[in-house]
């Protein structure tokens, strides 16, 4: 019966190449880190469901949005829950992100011939900042505000063409009723579009590149070369041994089940035993202390060092930063993958990280005892 | 034969130049339109300027005459224009007198524009976001900010003061903006 099933769906749909693509083999080793990015998937899930849902009440308007924020979060029941699930999955998210890509980073996956896999990941995160970014507006509480303002006038920085992107982006010079329309269209629309074509290219170039250049791999086949005297350059990889490896389905699609429902979990619990609270309610004006997202911070206190007529090399320097990341692949161009055998990539990545995880620090710190 | 290979080959030459023309053409009817509407808030910033509050009443001018030089903040009500609203908002400005003449300068912060307040217990003004620091007059004396707190125009008529264009709060930067010609 079940065979008969599948033949009719197989004649009509064509289930053959899902069923190549669950069957394509991974290496056992190491398995728990390839993980990372199916959590990094199962919270952009939760965004797209709960962001969803959060759309029935929420009007993207300066006179209500803050009123129907308020609305949602206090009197529809489970608003709460909704709004603090997407909000600290969206926290949760920007942590596993910078998880994974370390782990691709340190582990080489980004080398031939998974550059392309690596680029559409720089962008997916680029788009993930821009969809944190828009996003952080819309409670439109006064926290909302200067956050938008502060970030308008970060760009306004730029040499030339700083005012027009500051205007280009706020539709003004200032954040106001049209910036709200266009912060909603793209938090919920234009950039989840984009990200969405992305993961689906990310998830197509993941699966044609299989198993290819692993660790395990390399590591192996390279000893085995070296031993036979073979030269370290002219050592070309190809595949690894069956018994090395295991079908995606069923293990390694354990393995991300039982990431996605503790990281669902995880968030679940944090949404009940935290949960976000409306917080329209404004201080009188002058106590108003502007707090960035902390996925924000490192920025923040970045841009803190460059005073006065500095500040858009702080700016530019920081663009830079970022423009860089899908070349990467193109920097760091030999097979080689294992993190111990190309000692100067692992520390610099490693540094970087440090870097901003004690920016981050040093601004929280700073915020919170002002 | 020869006739039969090259004719196809002419032929899906053609078709691979006009499907190009065709997506070219598409993009040509699309992209300006979508832009010039994306950016069009951007070129009418001066009309919604114009049709905002030009001056705002801060006081009454007695009611500054007790200033001296330390800055008094200000909640200065108006009408901003953005786009299809007109929506009654307000802003602070600080008031000093400085060498015997009263001087208006704006609250926000000239690094990214965040909300400065006068701190007694420090006597400067402090920016919450970045630590900019300024004096009493709002000139910087520390932190980020390349310039000045903004001095913002004024006038007095009927014993009141007035604001000019307190709608135009685009301030940051070691050029004012508000300057420009
Ligand atoms: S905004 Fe005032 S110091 Fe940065």
């Amino acid at each position: 019966m079940r065979q008969l099933l599948r033949d009719w769906f197989d004649e009509r749909v064509g289930l053959d190449l899902f069923e190549r693509m669950l069957q394509k083999p991974l290496p056992k080793r190491g398995a728990w880190f390839y993980t990372l990015g199916s959590a990094t998937l199962s919270l952009i899930t939760i965004q797209f469901i709960t962001g969803a849902f959060l759309m029935f009440y929420y009007v993207p308007d300066g006179e209500f949005a803050a009123s129907s924020v308020r609305y949602s979060t206090e009197q529809v029941r489970f608003g709460w829950y909704l709004r603090s699930l997407h909000r600290w999955s969206a926290n949760l998210l920007f942590i596993v992100i910078g998880l994974h890509m370390f782990r691709v980073f340190v582990s080489g996956s980004f080398k031939r011939p998974r550059e392309f896999t690596w680029i559409i990941g720089a962008l997916i995160f680029w788009t993930a900042i821009g969809i944190g970014l828009t996003g952080g507006l819309l409670p439109w509480d006064a926290n909302a505000l200067w956050i938008g303002t502060v970030f308008g006038n970060t760009l306004s920085y730029f040499p030339l063409v700083g005012p027009f992107l500051r205007s280009a982006l706020l539709g003004g010079e200032h954040v106001g009723t049209l910036t709200l329309t266009r912060f909603y269209a793209m938090h919920v629309w234009v950039l989840p579009l984009i990200l969405g074509v992305l993961i689906l290219l990310h998830l197509y170039l993941i699966r044609k590149h299989g198993l290819f250049g692993s660790v395990v791999e390399y590591r192996n086949q390279i000893q085995a070369l070296e031993a036979k005297g073979v030269p370290r350059e002219s050592i070309i990889v190809t595949k690894m041994t069956p018994d090395e490896t295991e079908p995606f389905y069923p293990a390694q699609v354990f393995r991300d089940s039982i990431v996605a429902f503790f990281l669902i979990s995880a968030v679940s619990i944090f949404s009940i035993l935290f949960p976000f609270s409306y917080r329209g309610e404004e201080p009188p004006p002058a106590r108003i202390i502007p707090r960035p997202e902390w996925f924000f911070w490192s920025v923040d206190e970045w841009l803190m060092y460059f005073p006065g007529r500095l500040i858009p090399i702080g700016l530019i320097l920081l663009t830079l930063f970022f423009l860089f990341l899908p070349f990467i692949p193109f920097v760091e161009r030999h097979p080689e993958v294992s993190p111990i055998r190309r000692p100067v990539p692992t520390i610099i990545g490693a540094w970087v990280y440090l870097f901003i995880i004690i920016l981050a620090m040093m601004a929280g710190s700073r915020i919170f005892n002002y | 034969m020869n006739q039969t290979t090259e004719e196809p080959i002419g032929r899906r030459h053609f078709l691979e130049r006009a499907i190009l023309a065709i997506f070219g053409a598409i993009g040509a009817m699309l992209t300006p339109p979508i832009l010039s509407y994306i950016l069009s808030p951007v070129s009418r910033i001066r009309e919604d300027l114009a049709h905002s509050t030009q001056w705002a009443p801060v006081s009454p001018l007695s009611e500054m005459e007790s200033i001296g030089d330390l800055p008094r903040m200000f909640e200065v009500p108006y009408r901003v224009k953005e786009g299809w609203r007109i929506r009654e908002t307000s802003r602070q400005v600080y008031a000093v007198r400085k060498g015997g003449q009263l001087v208006l300068f704006s609250t926000f912060c000239t690094h990214l524009g965040c909300p400065t307040a006068w701190d007694e217990s420090k006597r400067m003004i402090i920016c919450p976001c970045h630590g900019g620091l300024y004096n009493n007059f709002g000139e910087v004396i520390g932190g980020p900010p390349p310039r000045n707190l903004a001095q913002l125009d004024y006038k007095v008529e009927n014993g009141t003061v007035y604001l000019k264009d307190p709608a135009d709060v685009y301030e940051v930067g070691w050029n004012d903006p508000r300057k420009r010609a």
